[in-house]
C-alpha cells in the first residue's frame, strides 16, 4: 500500500488519493481536517519559513567578505563556492559547508529604526520593535515597541493550515521578544523545549499507517464540540462590550476556531502510532526534551522541536529568538557580555574577536538547523528547499548601528530563490544625515511573496526618503 | 512617530526640571483623617482634601498567568489540580497585568486548552469533593453542577440561556459516555470561556455612578478578590453579592477590610511587590549572566542564590502582611529571615535547621536596598554596579524617567589594570566618567546614588575595604524630594523611607495595578492616593481602602 514516492507528504497524499477512490471521504475517520492542505501537497510540498533571531549583532569585519571588491556604494556579488574555504569570514566560516544552499545579505538597513532614532542612540527597544514589523515604533517601554505585526505573524497567518498553528515561537529564558501582533501587542515565545514539544504533542494525529483504526475515541469526539459551547460564550460577550475589547475578544473566537479544527483532527485520527502525523523517519516528534541549563542547550533542543513541527506540517512557520549566551558557552572570561563584550566590540577593541566567536557560534547553530533540514528528503530534494530560513539580529553590530544589518538566508523556498551567493547592496541612500543601504523591509517582501504572498510592501512603505516598497533585487531565481 | 529615547544631555535636563517641579506637591496634607494600621481591626481611609475627577478606562481583562493560577487553585479548593504551564505574558514596567498586553495568541489559547484537559482530569478524580450528589449521577445532579460549578468559575451565576446550553451538552455527554466525562466536559468548556478567562465588568446599564455605568454586585466581588487576593472570590462574597450587598461604600469597604486580614492577602501582598521590585531579577541574570567569579565569591551556589530569592518574599510578607504595611519598613527594617548559606553571608550564626527569625547587624544592614537578592541581581561578576544600583532606586523606588546611555558607552565593568596603584570600584567607575562628557551628564547623577552601596561586594556581602582601600560610600541624592548627602546605603535607606516621592511612586503602582492600565504621567489619582498613603502615616490597607472606595472601583467608563 505503501507509495513509491520518496517524499513522506507525497506517500500521504497518494494514500489519501487511494482513499477517495476506495470511497472513504472526508466524513470518515481519516484526517478529514487535513484534507484542506492535499492541494498544496499535490502540487508540491509546503513552502516553510524559520526565522532565527539573535541579539546583539556580529563584529563586522569579522561577518562580511570581500571577494567581490570592497566599494560600499555599489552592488556586488559573488558565488560563494568561489570563495575556498580559508577566505571565508571567522564568523560565518561554520556556513561554508553549506554554501550552495546559502545566500549571505550585506548592507541592509534598518531604514525604519533610523528614523525612529535621530539621536542615534540606536537602543535595543528601537531594533527590537522594527526589525521584524519593518514599522515605525510605538510608546513604551522596553520590548513594547513593535508597531505593527511581525513578518512571522503575518506570514503565519496567511499560509495558516486549517486546524494547525499558524506559527510556533520558541524562544529562551528572559529574551525581549521582537514578535508583535500588532503595535504594541508584543508576544512572547515558549522559553524552554519541553512545553514547547507538548505545544505540538497535541498534533501527533498518527495518521501514519494503515492499520486498524483506533477505537472511537468518544471522549475526544465531544471534547472537539466543546468550542461551539465557548463560542456562544464569546458570541454574547461581543454583543456586549466596546469596539476595542471587541476586537479583543474577536480575537480569541478565531483562535478556538482554529483550536475547534485541531481537537476534530485529533479526535477522528486513525491512532496508528504514536508523534507521526506523516510516516518514515522523516517525521517523528521523537521523545521530550529534558531540562536544560543553558541559552544554547536551550535554543538547540528547541531546533529539533521546531524541525519536527516543520516536517510533520504542525506549522508552516518556525520563529525562533535566540537569547543571550551566557560568556562561558562561548569561551569568555566576564560577567556581563552585554557590556563587556558586545558593546566593547569595536576595532582594535579585544571584545570585537569575542563577539565575532560569539557570532560565529551563532553560526555553528545555524549550520545545525540547515543541516536538520537539509537531512529530511522530500520529493526528489529535501525539506531545506522548500524551507527559506532567515537568520538576523535587531542590531547590526554590538554597539548598536542599524546599518548593515546581517542577514543569512538559507534553502529556495520552492524554488523561488537563487542560492550559494553573497550579495552586497550599495549604500548609498541618505538617512538621518548618514548614508546606508537599502531598507530591509524589502527583504521581507521577498520572504513574503517567496511563501507565496502576493503583497508588495511590508512594514512602512515610505520613510525617512527612502521607498521600502517591492521586492529586494537579485534574490529571486 | 513617537516620543524617542533621550538623549543623555537633554535627559538629565529634563529630568531636573521634571522632578523639580513635582517636589514638594504633596506637602500641607497633614492630619487628615488617620491610619488605620497597628493592631486591631481597619480604620476608615483618609479622605484628604483636595479633588481629582480622573477616572479612568475599564477595557476587558484577561486573568494574568498569577490570577489564573490563584484561580483555579480557589476553584478547586481541597483538590490539586496542579500548575498548568502557560506561555508567558509581557510585562510592562514588571507588572503582568496590564489589560492591552493581556490579549489571546495562538500559543495561550492552546496553553489554555491544555491547561482545562489537565486539570478537569485531575478534578473529576476527586468526585466525592467536587460533588456533594456525584453518587446520583443523574440528570438533576448535573444541573446542580452546572448551576453552581458555574456560578463559581463565571463569578456570577449563569443566565437562563447559559444554564440551558451547558445543561443540555451536560446531559448529552452524560447519556453518550457518562457522567464523569460530562462533568469533566463541562469543566472543560467553562475555564475556557469569556466568562472564566477574562473579566469583562460590563456594569448595570440602569445604575448611573455620576456619568458612568455602575458595576454590579458580582462584579464588585470580583473588582475586590483579584485587587486584593489575586483570585476569585470567596463564599462570602458570592453571598454579598447575591444578596445585593456590594452596591454601597460601607458594603464594599466592610468586605474588603475582612478580605485585608485574610491569608489570601498574604500571597497578593507579596505578587504585587515581586512584580515591582523585581524580585526574579536574580534569577534571570544569572539565566542571562552566568556565575558571579568563582575565585573571589566561592559560595555563591545556587542554594545561596535560591535563598536570596526566597529572603525576597519573606520579608516583604513580614513587613506588609504581618507588620505595619508601610512600605518605609521595608527600606528601613533589619528584621528578616535566614537560613544557613543566607547567615553566612551576612555574619550570622546559622539556625540550627530551616529558617529563621533575625535582626541583622546595625551598622551593616536595614531594609530591601542592604539585602543580598538586590545587591546581587544589580552587580557585575566582581564587583557590585553603582549604577545600576542606582537606576534601580530611580527606576523602581522614585519613578523617575529613563535614562538611556549613548550606544558607544562603555558599560562593562571596570577593572584594575595592572601595573596600577591599586584601585576601589568607586575610583575605576569615577575614573571612567571623568573622562567622557557625554557620560558624566547623566552619571554625576546616577552615581552619588550608587557609590552608598560600595559597602557590599559582587553578591551583597558586607565590606569596609576594597582592594585594601577604606570604601568610601558616601553619596548624594540630587533631583528628588530628598536631597542631600549620605554616608552610606543605610542614611540612603532612611531618605528614601521619608521621601513623598517614593510613596507617589508606590500609589502609581498601586493604580495601575488595580485597574490594568499604566496611569497617565501626571494623573491626578496618583497623588490623590499618595496623599492617603501620607495621612495614614504609610499604611497601605488605607491606600487599598481608598482605592475600592474610588470611582474607579464602584463604576466602568462607558462603551
Amino acid at each position: 500500500m505503501k507509495s513509491s514516492a520518496t517524499s513522506p507528504l507525497l506517500s500521504m497524499i497518494d494514500r489519501r488519493a487511494l482513499l477517495n477512490v476506495m470511497g472513504l471521504s472526508a466524513g470518515s475517520l481519516f484526517l478529514p481536517s487535513l484534507l484542506g492542505d492535499r492541494r498544496a501537497y499535490a502540487v508540491g510540498a509546503p513552502k516553510r519559513l524559520w526565522i532565527f533571531h539573535t541579539q546583539h549583532g556580529p563584529h563586522y569585519p569579522l561577518w562580511s567578505m570581500r571577494r567581490g571588491g570592497a566599494d560600499t556604494a555599489a552592488d556586488w556579488d559573488f558565488t560563494l563556492a568561489d570563495l575556498p574555504a580559508a577566505n571565508w569570514s571567522y564568523s560565518l566560516a561554520p556556513l561554508y559547508e553549506h554554501r550552495n544552499e546559502i545566500n549571505i545579505v550585506d548592507g541592509l538597513a534598518n531604514v525604519v529604526g533610523l528614523v525612529d532614532d535621530p539621536g542615534k542612540n540606536n537602543a535595543h527597544d528601537i531594533g527590537n520593535g522594527t526589525i521584524l514589523t519593518g514599522q515605525h515604533i510605538v510608546a513604551g517601554g522596553g520590548d513594547n515597541r513593535g508597531g505593527g505585526p511581525s513578518i512571522d505573524q503575518v506570514i503565519g497567518k496567511a499560509v495558516a493550515q486549517p486546524g494547525k498553528r499558524s506559527s510556533l515561537y520558541a524562544t529562551t529564558w528572559g529574551s525581549w521578544t521582537p514578535v508583535f501582533s500588532g503595535p504594541g501587542q508584543p508576544i512572547k515565545g515558549v522559553n524552554e523545549p519541553a512545553p514547547l514539544f507538548d505545544s505540538i504533542a497535541g498534533f501527533a494525529t498518527g495518521g501514519a499507517t494503515m492499520g486498524t483504526p483506533k477505537p472511537i475515541d468518544k471522549l475526544a469526539l465531544r471534547r472537539a464540540s466543546l468550542p461551539d459551547l465557548v463560542r456562544e460564550d464569546f458570541k454574547a460577550a461581543l454583543s456586549k462590550v466596546g469596539s476595542e475589547d471587541k476586537q479583543k475578544l474577536q480575537n480569541h473566537v478565531d483562535l478556538i476556531d482554529s483550536l475547534q479544527k485541531q481537537l476534530k483532527a485529533q479526535a477522528e485520527s486513525t491512532g496508528g502510532g504514536t508523534g507521526s502525523v506523516v510516516d518514515g523517519a522523516a517525521c517523528t516528534f521523537g521523545t521530550k526534551p529534558g531540562g536544560v541549563a543553558q541559552v544554547a542547550e536551550n535554543a538547540m533542543a528547541s531546533v529539533k522541536v521546531l524541525t519536527a513541527a516543520l516536517a510533520c506540517d504542525v506549522t508552516r512557520v518556525a520563529m525562533q529568538v535566540h537569547g543571550q549566551f551566557g560568556p562561558a558557552e562561548f569561551g569568555a572570561n566576564v560577567g556581563d557580555v552585554h557590556q563587556d563584550i558586545a558593546h566593547q566590540a569595536v576595532p582594535g577593541n579585544p571584545a570585537a574577536m569575542q563577539m565575532g566567536t560569539y557570532y560565529k557560534k551563532h553560526a555553528e547553530e545555524f549550520a545545525k538547523i540547515i543541516a536538520g533540514l537539509k537531512a529530511i528528503k522530500e520529493g526528489n530534494g529535501t525539506m531545506l528547499d522548500n524551507t527559506v530560513v532567515v537568520w538576523t539580529t535587531e542590531l547590526a553590530n554590538g554597539p548598536h548601528d542599524l546599518n548593515r544589518i546581517p542577514f543569512v538566508m538559507a534553502g529556495g523556498c520552492g524554488g523561488y530563490f537563487k542560492t550559494g551567493r553573497y550579495l552586497k547592496y550599495a549604500e548609498t541612500a541618505k538617512v538621518n544625515n548618514r548614508t546606508v543601504g537599502p531598507g530591509h523591509n524589502k527583504l521581507w517582501v521577498s520572504v513574503m511573496q517567496a511563501m507565496g504572498l502576493p503583497n508588495n510592501s511590508f512594514g512602512a512603505t515610505n520613510t525617512g526618503g527612502q521607498d521600502l516598497t517591492g521586492v529586494l533585487p537579485r534574490l529571486k531565481a | 512617530m513617537v516620543t524617542q529615547g533621550l538623549k543623555p544631555g537633554r535627559a538629565c535636563l529634563l529630568l531636573g526640571a521634571a522632578l523639580a517641579a513635582c517636589s514638594g506637591s504633596v506637602a500641607g496634607q497633614d492630619g487628615a483623617g488617620g491610619g488605620g494600621g497597628g493592631t486591631g481591626g481597619v480604620g476608615d481611609p483618609p479622605d484628604p482634601p483636595g479633588a481629582c475627577d480622573t477616572v479612568g478606562p475599564s477595557p476587558v481583562r484577561r486573568l494574568s498567568q498569577a490570577e489564573y493560577r490563584a484561580t483555579l487553585r480557589d476553584l478547586f479548593a481541597g483538590i490539586d489540580v496542579g500548575q498548568p504551564t502557560l506561555t508567558p505574558d509581557n510585562a510592562v514596567n514588571g507588572f503582568e497585568n496590564r489589560a492591552d498586553k493581556l490579549f489571546a495568541t495562538e500559543g495561550n489559547i492552546g496553553d489554555f486548552s491544555k491547561a482545562a484537559i489537565g486539570v478537569a482530569a485531575k478534578a473529576i478524580a476527586a468526585m466525592d469533593k467536587l460533588l456533594p450528589c456525584a453518587a446520583q449521577a443523574d440528570e438533576a445532579c448535573g444541573k446542580t453542577f452546572v448551576k453552581d460549578f458555574g456560578e463559581r468559575a463565571f463569578r456570577r451565576p449563569l443566565s437562563a440561556d447559559e444554564l440551558t446550553r451547558y445543561g443540555a451538552n451536560f446531559e448529552t455527554v452524560r447519556k453518550d459516555i457518562g457522567f464523569k466525562e460530562a462533568t469533566q466536559l463541562t469543566i472543560e468548556a467553562m475555564l475556557q470561556s469569556v466568562n472564566f478567562l477574562y473579566r469583562l465588568d460590563l456594569g448595570d446599564p440602569n445604575k448611573d455612578v455620576n456619568g458612568r455605568r455602575g458595576v454590579i454586585g458580582f462584579e464588585m466581588a470580583s473588582r475586590l478578590s483579584y485587587l486584593l487576593w489575586g483570585s476569585m472570590p470567596d463564599a462570602d462574597l458570592f453571598k454579598a453579592a447575591r444578596e445585593g450587598k456590594l452596591t454601597d461604600d460601607a458594603d464594599i469597604l466592610a468586605q474588603a477590610k475582612r478580605m485585608l486580614n485574610d491569608e489570601h492577602m498574604r500571597g497578593q501582598m507579596v505578587d504585587f511587590h515581586r512584580q515591582w521590585l523585581d524580585f526574579d531579577h536574580i534569577n534571570l541574570v544569572y539565566q542571562r549572566e552566568g556565575e558571579k567569579d568563582a575565585t573571589k565569591y566561592p559560595g555563591y551556589t545556587a542554594e545561596l542564590r535560591a535563598a536570596m530569592r526566597q529572603e525576597s518574599d519573606r520579608f516583604t510578607e513580614m513587613v506588609m502582611v504581618d507588620g505595619s504595611h508601610v512600605f518605609a519598613d521595608m527600606l528601613t527594617s533589619r528584621a528578616t529571615f535566614v537560613n544557613a548559606p543566607l547567615a553566612k553571608l551576612y555574619g550570622l550564626k546559622a539556625p540550627p535547621s530551616g529558617w529563621e527569625k533575625v535582626e541583622l547587624p546595625q551598622d551593616e544592614r536595614s531594609g530591601i536596598l542592604t539585602r543580598a537578592a538586590f545587591l546581587a541581581s544589580h552587580g557585575h561578576k566582581f564587583s557590585g554596579s553603582p549604577p545600576l544600583r542606582a537606576v534601580y532606586v530611580m527606576r523602581r523606588l522614585l519613578c523617575m524617567p529613563e535614562l538611556i546611555p549613548a550606544a558607544n558607552a562603555n558599560t562593562s565593568e571596570p577593572v584594575q589594570k595592572a601595573g596600577e596603584a591599586p584601585k576601589t570600584n568607586r575610583q575605576l567607575f569615577e575614573a571612567r566618567v571623568a573622562e567622557n562628557n557625554t557620560c558624566k551628564a547623566c552619571h554625576q547623577l546616577i552615581d552619588p546614588i550608587g557609590f552608598p552601596f560600595e559597602n557590599y561586594d559582587a553578591i551583597g556581602g558586607y565590606r569596609k575595604q576594597d582592594n585594601g582601600i577604606d570604601v568610601d560610600a558616601s553619596g548624594e541624592l540630587q533631583s528628588t524630594d530628598v536631597d542631600g548627602p549620605v554616608a552610606n546605603a543605610i542614611e540612603l535607606s532612611s531618605k528614601l523611607a521619608e521621601s513623598a516621592q517614593v510613596q507617589a511612586c508606590m500609589a502609581r503602582q498601586w493604580l495601575g495595578f488595580a485597574t490594568g492600565v499604566e496611569p497617565e504621567e501626571d494623573d491626578c489619582r496618583v497623588q490623590r492616593l499618595a496623599d492617603v498613603l501620607k495621612a495614614a502615616d504609610g499604611d497601605v490597607h488605607m491606600l487599598l481602602l481608598s482605592l475600592v472606595k474610588s470611582p474607579d472601583f464602584l463604576s466602568r467608563s462607558s462603551f
